[in-house]
């Protein structure tokens, strides 16, 4: 048992027991008073056995020396300030004696006694009270030695062993009632003990709370500084960060007795990693202690250290790590005492456990900082964005609209918060937007994705894609937020791109016809060529059989004339524009069947002239559909039909041939894709009806407004 | 086996003219018509035409030029007479520069441009090589 607190709080052994003594703690109201029980056994041994003198030595935990502690019936003349003075170690003297065999001891004579090891100093003090017969008995409470007791008489041989046994009783008793009362303070001290962890507890707790006041970090810093020199004793506090790419620490947060210039200096100080305390504490990631700074062996002790210990009154320190678990160690919490003193296990817990606070309290800052860095990107990307960042509420009224609204439709986003959205929509190019925001508000969807248009303040339309996230809360439907970006752009992109297709199919288309010129002149010479070798077989043995192949010959010379001349001219840009479809469609019908000998038949209800992109959509679709039925459907015949209805320009072309299955088709081929997209190019639509042995039937139709 | 194979002497030979194109289809067979020892057997525009005119059967010669109407259609048709009348020879008047088409082999090619008397006689000297041999192709 620690006996150092015991003995601080004994009270001045000769000043009758003060007041204040037997009120100054809650468990010594209660408790019989230890060393008022010591001094009432001194007073009764030298009352009951009317005894010159009685006096009582305890034990110095520290210099394990018996020391004087109460006497009763010394006089000056007794020699009473020698006997105050005189310390014995245990095993000499006769007190010492008594200790070492735990036992009572007597004597009849004691500077004759041979039975105990003589101390000059005791003895003289023996001589001069004078001391001859004498009772020691030990102070003893289970193991630990307390002190010892003992009642003398100047004459010789005047104390026998009932004396000895009231002696040792009244020893006893006392030595009972002093483990008793330190059992009781000790009780009292746990109790001291578990209020001061309370004490931490709430303190660990108080700056835990705080931390998540986010934006305190210094006021925190500052608080667990303060808490750690306050709840620890300690006279000065430190934080360090790790700084500088993790090569030293600079104190940060100071507390404790320290005048100005000395917290501005210290601020400056460099702990480099692994040297001092805090260093140490930082390297190896785990608290550190010292008695005494200044004499531990593990710091380098270099000027500047010295200089730094001596300024800041470096004793006794301690030094926790601030670890925290993205970054590591981050910095160092230490306290430090003037004087060297043993720092306890306890103790060290507790700054830990505040170093951890602080840790935390700093991570979180830099998270908060983090986040605070990555919400300014995010506003700046908000405000810098080409897409409109919007938020509405449940009735569709504009609540956010960031800068991006402006520049895209004309209005700003001030004008147009506390509107709806509908305002700003183009509903004719929008139908299904009212639709799905209607759905959303029923039954929320997380998200919704729409291509529709905007208004511009000027009226005009703009293509957007919208893409939203409901808002809800607690189930319900609470508004919603998306974006909503300028299709502008990328319209005119895909237009172009349509508009190149259009282009390499027409180049593709000039190849196929110059192909085919080719091939028709190519073919219809070799008719020629055949047919009038056999007008010459003819001549002479059949005239007559010679005129008609002259007839076929003539016959095939004007078709082949037609077909170049429809060829050629289907290759001249512009032929379609000066003939018209109709007749485009009947001159390409007679060139074909001229060519291969299937009947096209061209049927054309009165039609109003087109804008020139849609006939020219059509005039290319028919002709990609005849070259189709040409090629692959074997057909008898072909009828090809135009007319008009309810405001649009319908081309029809049938085969009796071997029909496809238009699913079985693989894209790009037969051209479908391309006679698609010309459809689509002009706002219309195709359909291909087919199976396989039943023809093929192709339908486009194109809403014409008349020019 | 048809014997009037080995008859050429006594028995035109008879000539199946396939051509999508009608021009020179009927200029081919006036032709033909017209040359001594061989006869017009059939005109197709299509391969279907074609076969209807070998089903008929004693066609000698197919007189050819592969561009019918239809995927494939030409190949397929030449597939089809070597499987189903392998004694009837094919003369073509034209034949895709297509490496991957094997049964070239078993056809004769006339030249582009052939003048009319070498193509009649070219048809005869194809039509009386021996059948299984396989003339080399003429180009």
């Amino acid at each position: 048992m620690d006996q150092q607190p015991g003995d601080a709080s004994l009270p001045a052994p000769t000043s009758p027991l003060a007041p204040g003594d037997a009120t100054s703690g809650s468990a010594r109201e209660v408790a019989p008073l230890p060393h008022d029980s010591l001094r009432h056994a001194v007073h009764e041994a030298a009352r009951l056995l009317r005894a010159d003198g009685a006096i009582l030595y305890l034990l110095d935990a520290e210099t394990r020396m018996l020391r004087w502690a109460y006497d009763s019936g010394l006089t000056e003349t007794s020699d009473r300030g020698w006997m105050r003075e005189l310390t014995m170690p245990i095993g000499s003297g006769m007190f010492g004696a008594a200790l070492a065999q735990r036992s009572i001891r007597i004597t009849n004579d004691y500077l004759e006694d041979p039975s105990f090891a003589h101390l000059w100093m005791a003895d003289q003090v023996a001589r001069g009270a004078p001391i001859r017969s004498m009772v020691v008995a030990p102070l003893i409470a289970g193991d630990e030695i307390i002190g010892a007791m003992g009642v003398y008489i100047g004459r010789p041989g005047a104390l026998g062993e009932q004396d000895a046994s009231v002696v040792r009783a009244l020893a006893d008793h006392a030595a009972a009632s002093l483990a008793n009362a330190r059992l009781i303070e000790a009780l009292a001290r746990s109790r001291e003990e578990l209020a001061r962890q309370a004490e931490q507890e709430r303190a660990l707790r108080e700056i835990s709370s705080r931390i998540a006041l986010l934006g305190q970090t210094d006021a925190i810093l500052q608080r667990v500084v303060d808490e750690s020199r306050r709840l620890l004793g300690a006279d000065g506090a430190h934080l360090c960060l790790l700084e500088g790419d993790r090569r030293y620490l600079v104190p940060q947060v100071l507390a404790g007795g320290m005048d100005q210039d000395t917290a501005v200096w210290l601020r400056e100080r460099r702990f480099p990693l692994g040297g001092g305390m805090n260093g140490l504490a930082a390297l190896q990631g785990a608290a550190v202690r010292t008695e005494d700074y200044r004499v531990d062996a593990r710091i380098p002790h270099e000027a500047d250290d010295q200089a730094t210990a001596d300024r800041m009154g470096l004793g006794a320190m301690a030094v926790a790590p601030l670890r925290t678990p993205r970054e590591g160690i981050v910095g160092t919490l230490a306290i430090s005492y003037r004087e060297p003193r043993a720092i306890p296990q306890a103790s060290i817990d507790l700054l830990q456990g505040m170093a951890d606070q602080a840790a935390i309290a700093l991570s979180n800052a830099r998270l908060y900082e983090a986040l605070q860095r990555s919400e300014s990107r995010y506003r700046y990307l908000l405000t810098n964005a080409p897409d409109i960042v919007f938020s509405i509420d449940t009735e569709g009224r504009l609540t956010f609209l960031s800068d991006a609204v402006e520049s895209i439709t004309g209005w700003r986003a001030a004008e147009l918060l506390g509107r709806t959205w509908r305002e700003v929509v183009d509903h004719e190019a929008s139908p299904d937007l009212r639709d799905a925001f209607e759905a959303m508000r029923r039954l929320p969807f997380p998200s919704a994705s729409q291509r529709f248009a905007l208004r511009h303040r000027d009226g005009t339309r703009i293509p957007a894609d919208m893409r939203g996230v409901a808002i809800v809360a607690d189930g319900a439907f609470a508004g919603a937020h998306g974006i909503v970006r300028d299709l502008r752009e990328q319209v005119r992109l895909e237009d172009d791109l349509k508009h190149q297709a259009t282009e390499l199919a027409t180049a593709g288309e000039r190849a196929r016809l110059a192909r085919e010129l080719h091939d028709s002149v190519t073919q219809a010479l070799f008719s020629m060529t055949l047919t009038t070798r056999s007008v010459e077989l003819l001549v002479d043995r059949d005239p007559e059989g010679a005129k008609r192949m002259l007839g076929e010959l003539r016959s095939l010379e004007r078709d082949a004339l037609a077909e170049m001349r429809a060829l050629i001219f289907e290759l001249r840009p512009g032929h379609l524009e000066e003939l018209g479809l109709e007749q485009a469609l009947r001159m390409h019908a007679t060139a074909v069947q001229g060519r291969t000998g299937l009947p096209i038949a061209v049927a054309c209800a009165p039609v109003e002239r087109a804008p020139l992109a849609v006939e020219d959509a059509l005039y290319r679709i028919a002709q990609e559909a005849i070259h189709n039925v040409v090629k692959h459907a074997g057909a008898h015949s072909v009828d090809v039909r135009l007319d008009q209805e309810a405001g649009a320009l319908r081309l029809r072309v049938a085969d009796d041939g071997a029909g496809f299955d238009p699913a079985a088709v693989p894209a790009g081929r037969m051209g479908l894709t391309s006679m698609r997209s010309r459809a689509e190019g002009v706002g219309g639509r195709l359909v291909i009806d087919s199976t396989p042995g039943a023809g093929t039937r192709l339908k486009v139709a194109v809403p014409v407004t008349p020019a | 086996m048809d014997p009037s194979r080995r008859d050429h002497a006594t028995r035109p030979l008879q000539v199946l003219v396939v051509d999508a194109d009608r021009r020179v289809r009927q200029s081919l067979c006036g032709l033909i018509d017209l040359a001594e020892g061989m006869e017009i057997a059939g005109s197709a525009a299509d391969a279907a035409g074609a076969l209807a005119g070998l089903a008929q059967g004693g066609v000698d010669v197919v007189l050819l030029d592969p561009r019918l109407p239809g995927f494939d259609a030409g190949k397929a048709l030449v597939g089809a007479i070597a499987r189903d009348w392998p004694d009837t020879r094919i003369v073509a008047l034209y034949w895709p520069e297509d490496p991957g088409v094997s049964d070239g082999a078993r056809v004769t090619v006339l030249p582009s441009a052939v003048q009319p008397d070498s193509l009649v006689d070219l048809l005869r000297i194809s039509a009386t090589a021996a059948v299984g041999k396989g003339a080399p192709p003429l180009s």
